[in-house]
Order: structure tokens, then sequence, then C-alpha cells
């Protein structure tokens, strides 16, 4: 009992650490895409604007498949921070990204959920959507290094 | 591309011959180092000299401090011997470095005076040796100045065929500090590495298929070996291994020197779509 409510308190002072500006903010690749971060309660959302620079086939038009691969990197990443509120940025292992649907040309989220966090590797899932969430547009895994 | 190079040859091929033939050394000279010249001027974008803006004057003025040096070592007839010396002494010690690359130039590239300087080491006494191998009474010294000719097209069209492997497609791209993804070690963030896997793998089926179809990645895994380092260019080659009549497989590897020693590997598989997409089922 004494335990849970520690860990609650651990919780607790990482989310009031936690400013979701700031994780961004020193990440110049995240400030390239236009990547915000929307925190409610402990739920992270990360949120891709729709700009025409992020095209990558002009013929459909799709959003390019690298961009959403990248988003969804940086919203795993900024959901570890949030669990673990480190220093550092974690460094990913390995990805693995399914893309579901075309990308349209229009704003992007990602949620993340972190499957198990340890002290050297952790592992994330994420998923992007458009319009709704029940239907994403792409989905990833990925295992961080966390040292 | 082989096409142009063996139109290239067959019409520069009697060109190089006439001129060896009839030409007297000092004429000679001066062709050998108009191609000297042309030599020179791609060097100065091996230093990393810029192509245009304010910089691009020293371009020029390597090509004029290349053709100073290539006047006078005409013109010092008594130091010939020694130009060759110097020459010897910088290919045994390029030899020397050859077993140790790519390794020693990640560590430490060479400025831009220091390759500069290289750049005439390499050149001069190369075109001056041509034309002082032509300084006999003909037909001797034609023939001499043919066989050493004869050994480098030879080796040349060898190493091309050897060369012209099936490795893939490769694309690069400079390093950027609005794509460092790390502000401390000024690193090149993952995404930005996935992005350019994922457009190389594409193009790497456009390029299997051979035809103008829309191609969208289905899924691609990603491995991360190492950080990208900071400062040096990124490339990535990626092969599609396997074209099915709707999938092509891709294997790519991500790297600043050689796929040897790569930043992060690849594998995806790709839809081939026909000509007009669906955009509500496939991302592209």
């Amino acid at each position: 009992m004494i335990e849970k409510v520690m860990a609650d308190t651990r919780s607790q002072q990482a989310q009031a650490k936690f400013d979701p500006d700031a994780v961004l903010k020193d990440i110049p690749f995240a400030s390239f895409l236009g990547v915000r971060l929307e925190l409610a309660g402990d739920e992270l959302t990360a949120h891709l604007p729709f700009v025409p620079h992020l095209i990558g086939n002009p013929m459909i038009p799709a959003l390019h498949g690298g961009v959403i691969g990248a988003f969804m990197e940086i919203t795993a990443m900024a959901q570890l921070k949030l669990h673990g509120n480190f220093d550092h940025i974690p460094k990913p292992i390995d990805v693995n990204v399914q893309y579901l649907r075309s990308g349209k040309p229009l704003d992007t989220y990602g949620r993340a959920i972190v499957k198990r966090i340890g002290r050297t590797i952790s592992s994330v899932e994420v998923s992007a959507w458009q319009e709704t969430r029940q239907s994403p547009i792409a989905t990833l895994q990925a295992h961080f290094l966390m040292d | 591309m082989l096409l142009q190079r063996v139109i290239t040859a067959l019409i520069l091929l009697p060109l190089v011959l006439a001129a060896i033939w009839f030409l007297a050394p000092p004429w000679l000279y001066l062709v050998f180092s108009g191609a000297g010249l042309i030599g020179a001027w791609e060097w100065t974008g091996m230093m990393g000299l810029p192509q245009q803006g304010p910089g691009a004057g020293r371009r020029w003025l390597y090509l004029g401090l290349t053709a100073l040096a290539l006047a006078g070592a005409w013109a010092l007839h008594g130091c010939w011997p020694w130009l060759a010396a110097a020459s010897v002494a910088w290919w045994l010690f390029a030899l020397f470095l050859i077993p140790g690359f790519p390794g020693n130039l990640q560590r430490k590239r060479p400025g831009v005076a220091a390759l500069g300087v290289l750049g005439l080491v390499l050149l001069v006494p190369t075109i001056l040796s041509l034309a002082v191998l032509r300084d006999h009474p003909a037909p001797d010294g034609a023939l001499r100045l043919l066989y050493s000719m004869a050994l480098v097209w030879v080796a040349d069209i060898g190493a091309y065929f050897a060369g012209a492997s099936d490795d893939g497609v490769t694309m690069a791209l400079p390093w950027r500090e609005d794509l460092v993804g790390d502000p401390e070690t000024h690193v090149i963030a993952s995404g930005v590495v996935t992005a350019l896997l994922d457009n190389c793998c594409g193009m790497a089926v456009w390029d299997k298929i051979n035809a103008f179809k829309p191609v969208a990645t289905l899924d691609l895994r990603i491995d991360y070996m190492r950080p990208a380092l900071p400062g040096h260019e990124l490339k990535v080659t990626a092969k599609c291994y396997k074209l099915t009549r709707s999938i092509g497989f891709v294997r790519a590897f991500a790297y600043e020197t050689t796929v040897e020693d790569p930043v992060a590997a690849a594998q995806g598989a790709f839809i081939v779509t026909a000509a007009k997409p669906d955009a509500g089922d496939v991302k592209a």
C-alpha cells in the first residue's frame, strides 16, 4: 500500500515536471515537422498540423510515409519522457511501421502506449490517425535504449 | 551510361592517338595540360570548394595555380627527376594509407589546403611524365607513351565492369542543423533516417519495376546500429531484391562512408498499385 502511494507520488511529481512544450523545443527536427504535444491529465497526444511540405506523393496527394514514421517515433519518445522523466532523449533500437491507409493532407494525431519500461530497454506502441481514432493510418512498434 | 562512354571513347581515341603520334612534345604537353586542368576543376569539387556563390572564385584560383604549376614544371627541366621522385614518394605513402581507408578519413578529413597540395602532387607529375615519355625520337617515344596509356585504359575498363555492381539505388542527405534530433550531440534525428530509408526503398522498387506506377509502403522495419555522425553526409543504398506482381521486397542500409559500417538497416515491403491508385487504401 505504502509502495503504491509512493509510486503515485513519484508519477505525480514526474507529471508536474513534465512540460509538453519544453520536450520538443530543443529538437530541431520536431520543429521542422511542426509537431506539437497536448497533455490532458496523463494522456499525451502528439499533433502534426498539415503543411504542404509534408506531402510525399503530389499526385494522390498523400503525406510522406517517412514523415508519418518520424512523427510516430517522436510520439513514442515524448511518451517515454512523460513516463520516465529523464533528461536525455531515448534512442531507438528498432522501429517497425505498418502503413494502413493513405495519409491525407490533413492534421495527424498520434498516441503511444508504453508496453514495458525497463532499466535498459522499453517497448512502445504508437498509432496515428487523422479523422477518427478507430481507423488509424499507421501503427508503430519500437524498442528504445534507456541509458 | 555505358553507351555514352563507348561513344565518347570511340571519338576521343583517334584524336588522342593522332596527338601522341604527330604532335611535338611541347604541344602534346599543352594538350595534356588541358586535360590536367579539367582534372583540377573536378578536384576543386572534391576539395569541397563551393560551386556557386561568394567562394566560387577560389575554384578559379586553384585552376590558375595548377596552370602555373604545369607551366613551371615544364620550364624547370633540371627538376624533372626530383618531381618524379616526389611523385613516387607520394604514391608509396598513398599505398600505406589504403589499408586504413575509409576509417582514417572518418577520423580526420584533410583540410582544403592539404587537399589542394595533394591535387597538385597527383596531377602535375602525371601530366609531365606523359610528355617526358614522348620526348624520344619517333616511333620510340610514341610507343612508350602508348604502352603506359594502354595499361591505364585496360585497367580502367576492367574496373568499370568490376564496379558496375548491382547494389541498388543510393541517395544522400547532407547534415543540416534543422534536422538535428539531439541538440547536445548534434546527431541527426532518427526520424530523418527513417524518412530517408523509406524514400530510398520506394525508389528502389520504382527502379526495379522500371515504369511509372504508384508505389506505397506496406511495412518498414528499421534497426538502428549507432547514431549518425554529426556533420557528415548520410547515404542510403536500397535494393529491391524481389519483385512479385504486386509487392516489392526491399533491403536498405544507411551509412556515411561504407555499407560495412551502417548507421541503420531497413527491411520493407512495398505494394505496386495499378496506374490509378486507390487513395483510400494505401499510403504513398
